[in-house]
């Protein structure tokens, strides 16, 4: 690689990484379950780094991540709809579309969490955490924290709920709508 | 809550590749109707994201607690910081909130709203209604007293019961029963007890004080803040209910007793046939309680404690079964029909039937067939607003939703304890809506209830 293919990639990569928590959640939010956003998210960077040399410098990195990555999404939906339940591909693009609109909102909220958390007892936030680790065995977590599977879906889908409320107070206080 | 329940509970099943195809269709239709559902379903699986980018930060270290093997559990230091100030304002404002607590009377005005049978002590003049008073300690004798605050507020107290204002937003309830309704300008009032501070945030609540000090707090709409020294401040939402002991954590209270007309504490009202209700489930943050209602059985009687407005009715062109007619209530939530090993025990006080009504449209759980017989009854709950639940029933002619039950029936001849299976149909694709259920002492004649048609 030349100076300038050298400096094009560190540039790249100092954008990717400040940016990449708010598009793999601009994809998670497309997708039914955190194992595809993982298997979405690999190709989605791969073709970022590929299309980079026509990114505009003075355009908004995000804006432009997102819409690659929106793409890269409903190819990766349409190739899956044939054997999984997935929304229509107008819904999703109603969805995608709301994202990019509310991203401040939802970047704001995401920046909330770590407040959130906190507020959960250690032994709650311990068990969300151990339950959203990469690699998470849900049926060792549920049965060591005393529950079924079931069970644990269910207070797992109780603690989302808190913190979902939680951040839009959270937000409310700062102002953001 | 942030939208109907349901709806998020087939969202949270979307997010773990849980939804069947028919499901999918219809959260997809809903999308495209209602944009507040779509922000809903946006920010739902952002927290989603947002707690899978937290997992997978290097300093969050998380251990599965373990009550019996003793694990120690560490931190990162970013939560841990966290952790601390949360605990240190925490133990702040309890201190604060104690300080300016003097105890000292304060005088209120306050509108007798009724005072229908409420009987005060040493009071030598009736009070009558629409009466203004100026209030510093009540102590109601017997009979319910109920005054409006001017902050809006309502104070509705059973006797016999004890209190004292000690500023225009702060009652201390020594003894007794207490609802209070905060209306659009009363957030923020607060009861106080010998067992800690229940701070109203918008809503309609009940508190009970036994003679010991014992507390307990129930939510019927919106959420409370609770202090107390050992639990700190935590707070509960409607439908949920906690018993707090000075100087002890806050346990859930499972059996919360109702009046007929209202969702409010009616602690007076034993229901002759439900000792008491409990279940099985161990989860410390789980705090919902079942209403039993005494004798409250009958057309327009709340069916679930999570579901305000789906009452029980007769099937069309039929009267309310006189069998069930005046039988004690007892409100399951129907958020726990997807429950796979929920088990609700009962224990009934004298001879009584035990009534379960199970939705017509899926075929009999196995523990019903096993221990209960199928009466042949019919009665339907509703009017349902469009959710899952019923998407495949059709609205009838004054386009209201309703959900048909069959009845079953388990005799318990000398009183003793029942126990109710899981609400989940297997292989059915799940339950549609909560089990009902209702105790009917066997002395009871429904005759009686006949007279009045069953109406509340």
């Amino acid at each position: 690689m030349d100076e300038l293919g050298n400096q094009r990639h560190d540039q790249f990569l100092r954008l990717y990484t400040a940016n990449e928590p708010a598009i793999r959640a601009f994809v998670r939010r497309l997708v039914p379950t955190r194992a595809d956003a993982a298997d979405v998210i690999q190709g989605v960077a791969l073709v970022l780094w590929r299309k980079f040399d026509g990114f505009d410098s003075q355009e908004d990195f995000r804006k432009w991540a997102f819409g690659v990555a929106r793409y890269e999404t409903l190819a990766w939906l349409r190739d899956k709809a044939r054997d999984r339940h997935v929304l229509a591909e107008d819904v999703l693009e109603v969805l995608a579309e709301e994202a990019v609109s509310a991203e401040t909102r939802l970047s704001a909220q995401r920046e909330a969490m770590e407040q959130c958390l906190a507020k959960l007892s250690l032994e709650q936030r311990s068990l969300v955490m151990a339950a959203y680790a990469p690699g998470a065995r849900i049926e060792e977590i549920a049965a060591r924290s005393g529950r079924t599977i079931g069970g644990f879906y269910q207070w797992l889908h109780r603690m989302r709920l808190r913190l979902l409320e939680c951040t839009r107070r959270v937000l409310a206080v700062e102002g953001i709508s | 809550m942030i939208h109907g329940q349901d709806r998020l509970d087939q969202i949270s099943r979307y997010a773990q590749g849980m939804l069947a195809a028919d499901e999918t269709r219809d959260l997809e239709s809903a999308l495209r109707a209602d944009a507040n559902l779509r922000r809903d379903f946006l920010e739902y699986l952002n927290v989603d994201a947002a707690l899978a980018e937290h997992a997978a930060l290097p300093e969050t270290e998380s251990v599965v607690p373990c009550a019996t093997c003793g694990v120690r559990r560490r931190l990162g230091p970013r939560l841990f910081l966290a952790a601390a100030f949360v605990l240190l304002v925490a133990t702040v404002a309890v201190w604060l909130g104690r300080s300016a607590d003097d105890g000292a009377p304060s005088a209120v005005v306050a509108e007798v709203l009724s005072n229908e049978q409420g009987e005060l002590e040493d009071q030598t003049t009736t009070i009558q209604q629409g009466e203004r008073l100026s209030v510093s300690g009540v102590r109601l004798k017997k009979g319910p007293l109920r005054l409006l605050l001017p902050s809006g507020v309502t104070l509705d107290l059973s006797g016999p019961a004890q209190g004292a204002f000690e500023g225009p937003m702060r009652f201390r309830l020594t003894q007794g029963s207490l609802n209070v309704d905060v209306g659009q300008r009363g957030k923020g009032f607060t009861v106080v007890t010998g067992a800690g501070e229940i701070t109203d945030l918008g809503t309609r609540f009940g508190v009970n004080v036994s003679p010991g000090g014992q507390t307990d707090v129930a939510v019927f709409s919106g959420e409370v803040r609770i202090r107390e020294r050992e639990m700190g401040v935590v707070t509960i939402s409607e439908g949920e209910a906690l018993r707090l002991h000075a100087g002890h954590r806050g346990d859930r209270l499972l059996m919360v007793p109702l009046k007929r007309r209202e969702m409010a504490l009616d602690p007076a009202r034993a229901a002759p046939a439900v000792a008491s209700v409990t279940d099985n489930i161990e989860d410390s943050d789980y705090r919902r309680f079942y209403g039993v209602v005494a004798g409250g059985m009958g057309a327009g009687m709340l069916v679930y404690t999570d579901k305000p407005g789906v009452m029980w009715q007769p099937v069309d062109g039929a009267a309310f079964p006189a069998e069930l007619l005046g039988a004690d209530v007892v409100r399951t939530f129907h958020s726990d029909r997807h429950e796979l090993d929920l088990k609700v025990t009962l224990d009934v006080s004298q001879r009584s039937a035990v009534y379960v009504m199970h939705d017509a449209r899926k075929p009999p759980l196995d523990w019903l067939e096993q221990g209960f017989e199928d009466t042949g009854l019919r009665v339907r709950s509703g009017p349902w607003e469009l959710t899952p639940a019923v998407w495949d029933l059709t609205a009838n002619a004054q386009g209201k939703i309703y959900v048909e039950y069959t009845v079953w029936r388990a005799q318990v001849p000398a009183g003793g304890r029942i126990e109710l299976g899981p609400p989940h149909v297997r292989g059915e694709g799940g339950a549609k809506v909560m089990f009902g259920v209702a105790v009917k002492p066997h002395e009871l004649n429904a005759d009686k209830h006949e007279q009045t048609g069953g109406e509340l």
